[in-house]
């Protein structure tokens, strides 16, 4: 038998192939969990999410539109996955405070991905120079491809507070593009 | 693990990849990478199969298997139906909820006509201002929801369930009682719409107790539906031949069925078919027993 | 001596038609086949030793229990892999549901426990990637398949597999050969089929049950040897001949009297069925 890509495993997922499951895990679930490792340092936790992404794969293969990379759907997924666990698991440790800014769910622009040099691989030096909170927000909104009120719920602030960090970081990036 | 990824290609890929250095650091201790690198590098792996590959061999089979695992106890489950969740719900275990909720025993389908019949007798019933009439037709009901509990002993895997273990009267009797709570449920409801029309609107709980026990007892000689077909007739020829004796001008409600004389009748009967069920209980473990 | 299974006078009658006629035979561990054609009454024999039916009279034994009496019939069950000719499948089911099912009644109450046993059967009949495909979407041979599995599931003592290779292509059929090898090792198997390459692949011993009577029991060789000298082949068919067909290669291969000009050859395990047939006065299928 041939080796599938991972767009051939998706459509076979989704038409119920349990072989084609375990050859997308075992392709992905390494990176997927030492990623997630990077934003949440509790090994539990992670080895949850990985699970959790890995069933909703299985039952919602065939939503995947087969555009683009299917490693970044998986990612798209798993980082989801993982701010649900660590919700869940918040409700039953403490009560936080409930947000009072206004949430929204504006998405990073195009403009950011421009900014931070997706595209053109400087990835580490426009990063390098931005302050870790800054960083971390343009992080979980550019790279994961977060909500400003999922990434607020994953660093553990406000989403208000997600967005002003954001606006200054784009400020911080203009200035070391231009 | 470099030959399980022979996907096709990717133009976009870079020639670029990782350094063995950072693979190892990056496997090992994730968390101690210098972020501004490993931000460059989940960016890079997105795209780049040959790094994941590399990533995924660092890690190793062991951690692998164990994740699959994982993954494999989520998936591997049977879908539950509705009335299985609230079984298991209820602390029934899932193996139970399954023989008895996961089959088509109780599907909406059943229910839903016993529903749709119980409210044309309450309707009947109003409009003939008589609780006759929901009196005659109450005690048919679990005589559906027995054939549908009784067609369920083969199904869903058909022959291959009966030469099991579990295969028996004690199945067949927690099935009947599950589709039997149900049906009185519904059975209680109705009797509420129409617990204001003149009494003894209860005169139905004993006919509906005793046919359904006696079509298992007949069920362990004919095929469920043969039993629940000659009961369900012999019921409407019992309540029309007694009306006719009591005269035909009398309603139903007070006819002599739904009397002391006719309620020690359905008694009896209920305990000889109980009785039938217990001596001929080994039917029901074969083929012949349960059809 | 008495085998693991054994049968005295068994007889099982549906309404006129007697489909087993006062049966005396034991079953030992290892595959015995059983032969015959359509209404033979090899399901019905298969039934009554899974305790699938009860017999009308005579006495069967299996592993020391009566599958007469209640208790009997449960540690019969306790030990048996069944396959029926036809299994019911739930539309909505998938085969690992299937499976998983047949393995609650079978008393696996421990899920973790069952779902391992459920994923280890689904993949010794190499069903493993569908097992989560509704049945009703796999073809034919996945269904006997699946069917199959749930016939292995806890590794019973005795298996009683009624067609089992039935709807299987060739390469399936081979397959099937090789899991009754292992995973049947040192249980009972009890097999029916139509297919005398079957037998002679995968059986220690044949039963030939014709009209409801056994009419043969040995090894396959021995069902063989019954035809020793009496099998020919000829190029042209003989009026006399009591079975004649004309085989790939052109010759009429032609079993019992010599025809003219003919040449003597060894016979196989389906030669000496037929001809068992022919002297019981039985029709069979003839081969195609």
């Amino acid at each position: 038998m041939s080796v599938r890509n991972d767009a051939q495993l998706l459509e076979a997922i989704a038409d119920g192939d349990r072989d084609a499951l375990r050859t997308l895990h075992d392709r992905h679930a390494a990176w997927v969990a030492l990623r997630l490792r990077r934003r949440c340092s509790n090994p539990d936790v992670v080895a949850e999410a990985v699970q959790d992404t890995f069933v909703a794969v299985w039952t919602s293969a065939a939503r995947w539109d087969g555009r683009g990379e299917p490693a970044a759907w998986i990612w798209g997924i798993a980082i989801r996955r993982l701010i649900g666990v660590l919700r869940s698991r918040d409700r039953w440790n403490r009560d936080r405070p409930t947000e009072t800014v206004p949430e929204s769910d504006v998405v990073t622009t195009a403009e950011d991905q421009v900014l931070i040099g997706v595209e053109h691989g400087d990835l580490a030096g426009v990063l390098g120079q931005l302050s870790p909170e800054l960083r971390a927000v343009v992080q979980a909104t550019v790279l994961d491809g977060l909500t400003t009120r999922e990434a607020g719920r994953l660093l553990g602030i406000p989403a208000g507070t997600v967005k002003t960090r954001m606006m200054r970081a784009r400020t911080q990036m203009r200035g070391a593009l231009a | 693990m470099s030959n399980t990824w022979m996907g096709d290609p990717d133009p976009s890929e870079t020639a670029w990849h990782a350094p063995r250095s950072l693979i190892d650091r990056f496997a090992v201790d994730p968390g101690g990478v210098d972020s501004a690198v490993a931000a460059s590098f989940e960016a890079h792996l997105v795209a780049c199969a040959r790094c994941r590959d590399a990533v995924t061999e660092r890690v190793g089979g062991v951690v692998l298997e164990d994740s699959w695992r994982r993954v494999a106890s989520l998936i591997d489950t049977p879908h539950l139906s509705i009335l299985e969740r609230v079984m298991i719900r209820l602390g029934v275990s899932d193996s139970t909820a399954r023989l008895l909720g996961g089959t088509p025993a109780l599907t909406l389908a059943t229910l839903g006509s016993v529903v749709t019949l119980a409210a044309m007798a309450v309707a009947t019933s109003r409009i003939t201002d008589s609780a006759g009439g929901f009196l005659v037709v109450a005690p048919l009901l679990p005589l559906l929801a027995i054939v549908a509990a009784f067609a369920s002993v083969a199904d869903p895997v058909g022959e291959a369930a009966v030469p099991t273990p579990m295969h028996g009267v004690g199945l067949v009797l927690r099935r009947a009682a599950v589709v039997l709570s149900a049906v009185f449920m519904v059975l209680g409801v109705a009797d509420l719409a129409v617990g204001d029309l003149n009494a003894p609107v209860v005169a139905w709980l004993l006919p509906a107790l005793a046919l359904p026990v006696g079509a298992l007892a007949l069920g362990t000689w004919f095929r469920a539906e043969v039993a629940a077909m000659t009961l369900g007739i012999g019921w409407m020829v019992v309540v029309l031949g007694v009306r006719w004796t009591n005269g035909l001008h009398t309603d139903f409600a007070d006819s002599t069925t739904f009397a002391p004389p006719g309620q020690v009748a359905a008694f009896v009967l209920l305990l000889g078919a109980a009785a039938v069920v217990v001596v001929r209980r080994d039917q029901f473990q074969t083929m012949e027993g349960v059809r | 001596m008495n085998g693991d299974v054994s049968a005295h006078g068994v007889t099982k009658a549906f309404g006129p038609l007697v489909a087993v006629d006062g049966i005396d035979v034991d079953f030992e561990p290892g595959v015995t086949g059983l032969l015959g054609p359509n209404g033979a009454g090899k399901t019905t024999l298969m039934r009554m030793v899974a305790t699938v039916v009860a017999a009308d009279s005579g006495r069967l034994d299996v592993f020391g229990h009566d599958p007469s009496t209640g208790a009997g019939r449960l540690e019969i069950r306790r030990q048996l892999g069944y396959l029926p000719q036809e299994p019911g499948f739930h539309r909505n089911f998938s085969a690992f549901d299937f499976v998983d099912y047949v393995a609650i009644l079978k008393e696996w109450g421990d899920r973790s426990a069952r779902h391992d046993e459920v994923r280890r059967v689904l993949t010794v009949v190499g069903l493993a990637s569908v097992m989560h495909k509704r049945i009703g979407r796999l073809s034919g041979g996945m269904r006997r398949r699946v069917a199959i599995a749930q016939a292995l599931l806890g590794s019973p003592r005795l298996l009683v597999l009624d067609e089992p290779t039935a709807g299987l292509d060739p390469e399936q059929r081979l397959r099937f050969r090789e899991l009754l090898g292992t995973a049947a090792d040192g249980a009972t198997v009890l097999l029916s089929t139509h297919q005398t390459d079957d037998v002679a692949a995968l059986c220690n011993r044949v039963v030939v049950l014709l009209a409801g009577r056994i009419r043969f029991v040995g090894s396959p060789g021995d069902l063989a040897q019954r035809a020793d000298e009496r099998v020919w082949t000829a190029s042209t068919r003989d009026a006399r001949a009591e079975v004649a067909w004309v085989t790939g290669d052109g010759a009429v291969r032609h079993i019992g009297t010599p025809p003219v000009d003919a040449q003597l050859v060894v016979p196989t395990v389906e030669d000496g069925y037929l001809l068992l047939a022919r002297e019981a006065d039985v029709a069979v299928v003839g081969p195609s």
